[in-house]
């Protein structure tokens, strides 16, 4: 009975501490996480991964799709390829630390890369669209 | 006295000349890329009729071309007072409003066109 209460009271102390150590580590740091949706500065605007369903293989034509998309970033040299890229932030997070009467806070933007390749034949119908994403981080961060 | 009056004119009015100097200078330098907007400037383009020759006239060399120049694509900046031609040195689309396709047949006549919003 005596053994048992002690071995409760000190689990129950060292969680306490735990906790309180914890808790005072994190006072001085702010993270917040905000769902964004927007294209970086320089990114064309005028394209979304969901619009490329008027794309037929076989049927739409190079002069369709440049007429529709406008310039595109990237031609083959034979013109047998186009790429249109752009790019879309679509989280920030933000994170504040602070100490003494000094400290550091910024956003850090996680982003997509999106490049819809295209390929044409020879007559330039097009023969096979591709739709490849990768990530990037960028980050600010801004001391006081 | 007459010396005096000399050096407090000159201390006076060298550094009024540099300073106007400089004015003049970051004016010629602001100026350089100055666009001239023109509301009217799409007016030109017929399909069927505008040649090759009147866009090179009217736009300058495309900032790119597709099948054998058959078709073109210029850059364009908007503002209040309407359309201006965009060089392609710039890297990406911060500054570019719009993309123009120009589509030639055969005879290099304009055959379609399009503006496409990329902003």
């Amino acid at each position: 009975m005596n053994l048992n209460f002690w071995r409760q009271t000190n689990w129950r102390w060292c969680r306490s501490l735990a906790l309180a150590a914890l808790v005072s580590n994190m006072t001085g740091c702010i993270i917040l996480p905000v769902p964004v949706s927007y294209h970086t500065h320089g990114s064309r605007k005028n394209l979304r991964s969901e619009d490329t369903q008027w794309l037929v293989p076989g049927q739409t034509t190079r002069a369709q799709v440049v007429l529709r998309l406008g310039e595109p970033d990237e031609i083959e040299d034979d013109d047998s390829r186009l790429v249109y890229r752009w790019e879309k932030i679509y989280l920030q997070v933000w994170v504040a630390v602070g100490g003494g009467y000094s400290g550091a806070a910024g956003p850090t933007d996680y982003g997509r890369d999106y490049a819809l390749e295209l390929t044409f034949d020879l007559r330039g119908a097009l023969i096979n669209q591709a739709l490849h994403e990768s990530e990037f981080e960028t980050k600010a961060t801004h001391t006081f | 006295m007459g010396t005096e009056r000399s050096n407090l004119f000159g201390c006076r009015i060298t550094p009024v000349l540099a300073v106007a100097t400089m004015v003049l200078l970051a004016q010629a330098c602001a100026t350089v890329d100055k666009p001239s907007p023109d509301p009217h400037l799409l007016n030109f383009l017929r399909e069927g009729q505008t040649k090759r020759e009147d866009i090179a006239l009217r736009f300058g060399p495309p900032s790119r071309t597709l099948e054998q120049e058959r078709v073109l694509f210029y850059r364009l900046g908007q503002n209040q007072k309407g359309y201006f031609i965009r060089e392609a040195r710039y890297e990406n689309w911060a500054e570019v409003r719009h993309s123009l396709v120009l589509v030639l047949d055969e005879q290099g006549v304009l055959q379609k066109h399009s503006l496409v919003p990329l902003r």
